[in-house]
């Protein structure tokens, strides 16, 4: 099991309408342009009640963490705070990661994960590898490829199961 | 940040008319078992007013609060007998529930709606052979909704995102787990001088840091205690409080803020919170300084929330909190007064009611062993949800 169960009621409906798609949708304002939370019940800027839904990119960086240790016997579970490229701020947990790879600014991924097959689908986050720096400078000078390309590439893919839990330390 | 909110002060009452708590009633704490919040509350509510030298039936106005458990409710003025309330209602502003009690009783007694109001707060997490965290715990229900998002990616409890607070702290500011430490080891210090502390065994830095994991960076000595009980406070006017038992204790300012961010986004999450409005506009109407203040009793739900806290009233500069922490400003022999019974994180944990009564104790002069010896002016603080909501009282011992 990767995450919780969850149920949806009336105010989560729209979201986990979304998250069943393999999106994370977000609050756009069609009258002043703003993007808020998917929970905002008005824009977060002009406090208009007609809100669209908007998808996220699904890029994310990290803004703090917690490594939360639960009973004896259970994993680690690595609970974070994250920007989305949009602005909002999520409350979820980085999947799979070792806290020594944790820093502010680390680039996040959203990704779509549920408990069971009658369950709601949840956004969780993995962290993007970041390449080391100086192997950007090598790459600049033989010309191969470009640092951004090497930022966006994939690193570690998250291991099946326990996909919130940290690496034990 | 939030504009100037002029009003009535007490100060500008005839002295007569001030407001003042006369009353403090407290049950056994800790591992008690065996009795409901509500009887919990109505216990306290007795022995407040038996404290205070009144009759239970001069209580005319009754304020009602719980934690976890949500047990007491506005049916206690039945178990009570209380059939003649000029003011009864629930209060709820979690953390900073008990001071906002205080206030709005405060105002009761200015305006004459009731003149004797009883504030209680009681809570029974606690059976017998369940853990603490089991009982904070949200195990067996399903959750649901947005809250309920947040719990299936692992945001279970307070500890993690109290947690998320501090780790922001540790990035922005430097502050580090030694420093957090100390103010385990401070509290501790104070508890072991008070017979109502759950834990009064002295610890080190060393204890500290052996202590498991909770949520990093968050060890079980940064976290708060799990108890049972009620404390009760009787507010009344100074006239009226002139013949009673107790040396009265004047509430003579207040305020409450309410940054109210939780799971939003939140630039200063962690930072800056509620204090740093609250403390200079309860100072203001106070009349008073902070440099006035002979004793601080803050809420402290993890050693963090001390240490912004610290900051945001003033006591140190924004960021320094933890090297302030750490040079021996606190604890009994450290010059700054602060949390001297324990604590929640040593004493006993009773949301707001916990720094309050401390207080009340400290500003009558009877903590015996504990006893600050300059304790006219009483800083208090409630704190609840993720630092969303904040309340200050500033008491001041009777001349």
């Amino acid at each position: 099991m990767t995450v919780g169960p969850v149920a949806r009621d009336q105010a989560t409906a729209g979201f986990f309408d979304g998250t069943a798609n393999g999106q994370f949708l977000l609050r756009h304002c069609p009258s002043c342009g703003a993007v808020s939370a998917p929970q905002a019940a008005q824009c977060e800027r002009c406090a208009a009640t007609d809100l669209d839904w908007q998808a996220a990119r699904g890029d994310a960086t990290l803004i703090s963490w917690t490594v939360a240790h639960g009973r004896p016997g259970t994993d680690p579970v690595v609970a974070c705070i994250a920007e989305l490229a949009e602005g909002p701020w999520w409350w979820s947990c980085v999947e799979d990661c070792s806290p020594d790879q944790l820093r502010p600014g680390a680039p996040l991924r959203i990704e779509f994960r549920r408990s069971g097959p009658q369950d709601e689908t949840v956004p969780v986050f993995t962290l993007i590898a970041e390449v080391d720096p100086s192997l950007f400078s090598r790459w600049d000078r033989g010309g191969q490829g470009s640092a951004a390309a090497a930022g966006r590439s994939r690193g570690r893919r998250p291991a099946r199961g326990r996909a919130c839990a940290a690496d034990p330390r | 940040m939030t504009a100037d909110r002029p009003g009535l002060t007490p100060a500008d009452l005839r002295p007569a008319r001030r407001p003042v708590i006369c009353g403090l009633g407290m049950t056994e704490l800790g591992k008690v078992y065996g009795r409901t919040p509500a009887q919990f509350a109505a216990d306290a509510v007795r022995l407040a007013a038996a404290d205070a030298g009144l009759a239970l039936g001069d209580v005319d106005g009754l304020l009602v609060s719980s934690g976890v458990t949500n047990g007491v409710h506005l049916d206690l003025q039945l178990d009570l007998g209380l059939n003649n309330l000029g003011l009864l209602s629930e209060v709820q502003a979690y953390g900073s529930t008990a001071g906002a009690m205080v206030q709005q009783a405060a105002m009761a007694v200015m305006s004459g709606m009731a003149t004797a109001v009883a504030c209680v707060w009681a809570d029974a997490p606690l059976r017998q052979g369940v853990s603490g965290s089991a009982a904070y715990g949200s195990a067996g229900r399903v959750p649901s909704g947005w809250r309920g998002l947040s719990a299936a990616t692992g945001m279970f409890s307070a500890n993690q995102m109290y947690a998320l607070a501090a780790r922001r702290h540790m990035l922005r500011f430097g502050t580090t787990s030694d420093q957090l430490g100390a103010i385990a080891v401070a509290q501790r210090d104070w508890a072991a001088l008070n017979p109502r502390a759950q834990l009064r065994d002295r610890i080190t830095l060393d204890d500290y840091h052996a202590s498991r994991w909770i949520a990093e960076p968050f060890h079980l000595l940064d976290c708060c205690l799990v108890s049972n009980g009620g404390i009760a406070v009787i507010v009344t006017t100074a006239d009226r409080a002139a013949g009673l038992r107790q040396p009265p204790v004047w509430v003579r300012g207040w305020a409450q803020a309410h940054p109210g961010h939780s799971g939003r986004r939140f630039d200063d999450f962690g930072l800056v919170t509620g204090a740093a409005t609250a403390g200079p506009a309860a100072l203001r109407m106070a009349g008073v300084e902070l440099a006035d203040i002979d004793v601080a009793e803050l809420y402290d739900c993890y050693t963090y929330t001390l240490l912004v806290t610290l900051e945001d009233y003033g006591f140190c500069a924004k960021g320094e909190g933890g090297p302030f922490a750490a040079s021996g400003v606190l604890g009994p022999e450290g010059k700054l007064k602060v949390n001297t019974g324990g604590g929640q994180l040593s004493s006993y944990y009773l949301w707001g009611m916990t720094p309050l009564s401390e207080a009340v104790i400290q500003a009558r002069g009877q903590a015996g062993d504990r006893q600050v010896a300059q304790h006219d002016l009483v800083l208090v603080s409630g704190n609840g949800g993720v630092l969303d909501h904040h309340s200050t009282l500033i008491l001041a011992a009777a001349s």
